[in-house]
């Protein structure tokens, strides 16, 4: 799968002044590299100022990093910023539109910003042929109704709710059919509903339209139900990265297996002895840590004569790992 | 794709609310001036108005019989009647051959109104006062009105262009930073120095825009209260060299003046609101600029101050006087380089800067 989006050896600093000549600096992003393929869903968490905006300013050429290269679609965004924007559709920070205009005319704008040639499919000759006015009408309310904003169309932005003014932002980051599309916290002000309605939304985009999406979000829950990959970034460093079904696994492969049993001491033995791991027990649980799979610890049990009544991949919820790995909370 | 651009920022930029108040005021303005000149006019009496406080350089006295009012109204009848000749035959040119002479007609005119005025109310033998050529209370009366009517008026121009200005050239960037728009807008596949372009483009086009309907409006007006277009955009512009010095001055430059000085306080605050990012200093700092020029005054570099260059009116008389020392040929060539600078360090500061 080709990446659309590569970022290497990316370094910010800020520089302040304290006078006098004296100057402090501020690392803020220290050697970042990473790649989002076609149709992933990548997730970008970390601590609040670990880093994670700053790097979305870099990667959209809002801000300009210190050292290292960022290539979306194969163009680079420090020399070419403007080709580069035409693959890219997002919303940093907070969903901010014009507020004195409706939900219909702040797309009607932005959409008129994108060139024709990216709105359309280049063998679809059909669609090639209308003009550009027609391409546009027919975009926005497309994305207004992907979002489910078509309704409230012709309200004034300021009147919007949070919710609102987020759909109204993924709408906006849609309009050009990116291929890559970045967002930040994109679950903000939603409602339960809404954040299922977004999350589908964007599996969706992936699956079907194999858009690459790199998204930011403090809602780690989310980002575990949504996310194939998860990037962790800390003190401007990425401190660790996990594909998401793969979570609970450590380094070596190894995961918490819990195995219910009948005879649970026995089989602690049998299975020190047979694999050389050590099993803890609970009540009638024992839990194993291996890199085995399920199906054949199940076999080798049942094989050595013990009554397994059930075994299951202990879960590992994004939240632990993050925790870990970021030493927060300690 | 510049095209796209350029609308979406007058679009913006425009705002129907803020322009119609504008204009409101300015409406509201132009009648109340109006209609209390017209009542001024009426009420004050002629021996009211005296000596005042008028310097003796300023005032004339003026003690006639009634045949010396007789023979004086025909002798200015005469003359009238050959200048106005003279004007028709000249056409519109005839402003641009009045740079630094007396406009013959204007003073005709005002001269034949003070006679007239004398020999209906058989004032004769009698002091009476005049500020210049024109005499209080007299002046108010008839096409006369028109001079302290358009002085006032040109600063209410200026000074309501210049506020105009102020506000939509410190928004530009300003406003679409405080409300994070300027990062949506910089996702899309455009260049930072197009957008400033666009940006600085719409400016300029919404403030020539606001200056011609000021312009007309003045013209119309002209027109319905005194007969004559060209002959009373003379007055509403260049009035108050007429009212001060007794002369006046070629049309087109002094109007060109005002919109120069329009777009100049445009830039300034669109320099001043990117460079700064807070629309209040965008706001505040021309002005700012422009009180200091006393300041500079004091030191002896008047001539040089920013604010100063752009009063181009006062080459061709208007205004305040010309500042010591300087020149037409001095301050075009700095104007140029101090808002060329600013324009250049606009797109400059924008390109290089981070969006936060």
């Amino acid at each position: 799968m080709p990446a659309v989006l590569e970022v290497k050896h990316l370094k910010k600093t800020y520089v302040s002044r304290k006078g006098a000549g004296r100057t402090s600096e501020l690392v803020a992003v220290d050697g970042v590299s990473f790649e989002i393929n076609e149709g992933e869903i990548l997730g970008f968490i970390g601590p609040n100022g670990a880093g994670k905006t700053t790097t979305i300013k870099m990667i959209t050429g809002l801000a300009k990093p210190t050292e290292g290269e960022i290539s979306i679609c194969g163009h680079s965004v420090a020399k070419d910023r403007v080709r580069a924007m035409r693959y890219v559709g997002g919303v940093i920070e907070t969903p901010d539109m014009y507020p004195d205009m409706t939900g219909l005319t702040n797309l009607k704008y932005l959409v008129t910003l994108h060139p024709k040639d990216t709105m359309i499919d280049p063998q679809d000759a059909t669609l090639a042929a209308k003009p550009k006015k027609e391409l546009d009408a027919q975009r926005v309310e497309d994305v207004l109704r992907m979002v489910g904003l078509w309704e409230r169309r012709n309200d004034l932005v300021r009147k919007y709710s949070l919710g609102m003014k987020q759909r109204l932002g993924i709408a906006q980051a849609l309009l050009s059919k990116p291929k890559l599309l970045i967002l930040d916290e994109p679950a903000n002000g939603l409602d339960p509903a809404g954040i299922k309605y977004i999350r589908d939304l964007l599996r969706n985009l992936a699956g079907v339209y194999k858009m690459g999406i790199l998204v930011s979000s403090h809602q780690l829950n989310e980002i575990q139900l949504m996310c194939d990959r998860v990037l962790i970034i800390n003190n401007g460093k990425i401190i660790s990265q996990k594909r998401i079904d793969e979570l609970s696994k450590d380094e070596t492969g190894a995961s918490n297996i819990v195995i219910k049993i009948d005879k649970p001491a026995e089989a602690a033995a049998y299975v020190k002895q047979k694999f050389n791991v050590n099993a803890q027990i609970s009540g009638s649980d024992l839990r194993i840590r291996t890199a085995m799979d399920t199906g054949t610890l199940t076999k080798e049990l049942v094989l050595g004569g013990f009554n397994v009544y059930g075994i299951a991949t202990e879960e590992v919820r994004l939240e632990d790992v993050f925790i870990d790995a970021t030493g927060e909370g300690k | 794709m510049f095209k796209q651009l350029y609308f979406g920022e007058l679009k913006k930029m425009f705002s129907l609310k803020t322009a119609l108040i504008f204009f409101a005021i300015f409406v509201f303005g132009f009648i109340i001036v109006g209609l209390s000149f017209r009542a001024i006019g009426n009420l004050v009496e002629i021996d009211t108005v005296g000596m005042q406080d008028l310097s003796p350089m300023q005032s004339n006295r003026i003690n006639v019989s009634e045949e010396e009012t007789q023979s004086r109204l025909s002798v200015l009848r005469t003359e009238l009647d050959r200048a106005e000749a003279e004007k028709a035959e000249e056409g519109y040119s005839y402003y641009l051959s009045l740079l630094n002479s007396m406009d013959e007609i204007y003073y005709l005119k005002s001269q034949i109104e003070i006679y007239e005025y004398i020999a209906d109310n058989e004032l004769y033998h009698t002091d009476l006062y005049f500020y210049d050529t024109v005499l209080y209370g007299v002046s108010s009366l008839g096409e006369q009105t028109a001079t302290p009517f358009a002085v006032t008026m040109l600063g209410v121009f200026a000074f309501l262009l210049s506020i105009y200005a102020l506000i939509i050239g410190s928004g530009a960037y300003a406003t679409e930073m405080r409300n994070g728009t300027l990062k949506i807008l910089l996702l899309h596949p455009i260049s930072r120095n197009q957008l400033t372009l666009a940006k600085l483009l719409a400016m300029l086009t919404i403030l020539t825009g606001a200056f011609l309907v000021i312009f007309i409006c003045t013209v119309c007006y002209s027109y319905l209260a005194y007969h004559d277009p060209g002959y009373t955009m003379l007055f509403v512009f260049n009035a108050q060299s007429v009212f001060q010095a007794g002369y006046a001055f070629p049309l087109l430059l002094s109007v060109m003046s005002l919109l120069v000085n329009t777009l100049a306080y445009g830039i300034m605050a669109f320099f001043f609101g990117t460079l700064t990012r807070k629309r209040v200093l965008g706001f505040v700092l021309p002005y700012a600029l422009d009180f200091a020029a006393p300041l500079v005054g004091m030191a002896g570099l008047s001539r040089f101050w920013i604010t100063n260059v752009i009063a181009f009116e006062s080459f061709f008389g208007v205004g305040m006087g010309l500042n010591t020392g300087s020149n037409f040929f001095l301050s075009l060539p700095l104007a140029i380089v101090y808002f060329g600078a600013m324009i250049a360090l606009s797109f400059v500061v924008f390109h290089q800067r981070d969006v936060a």
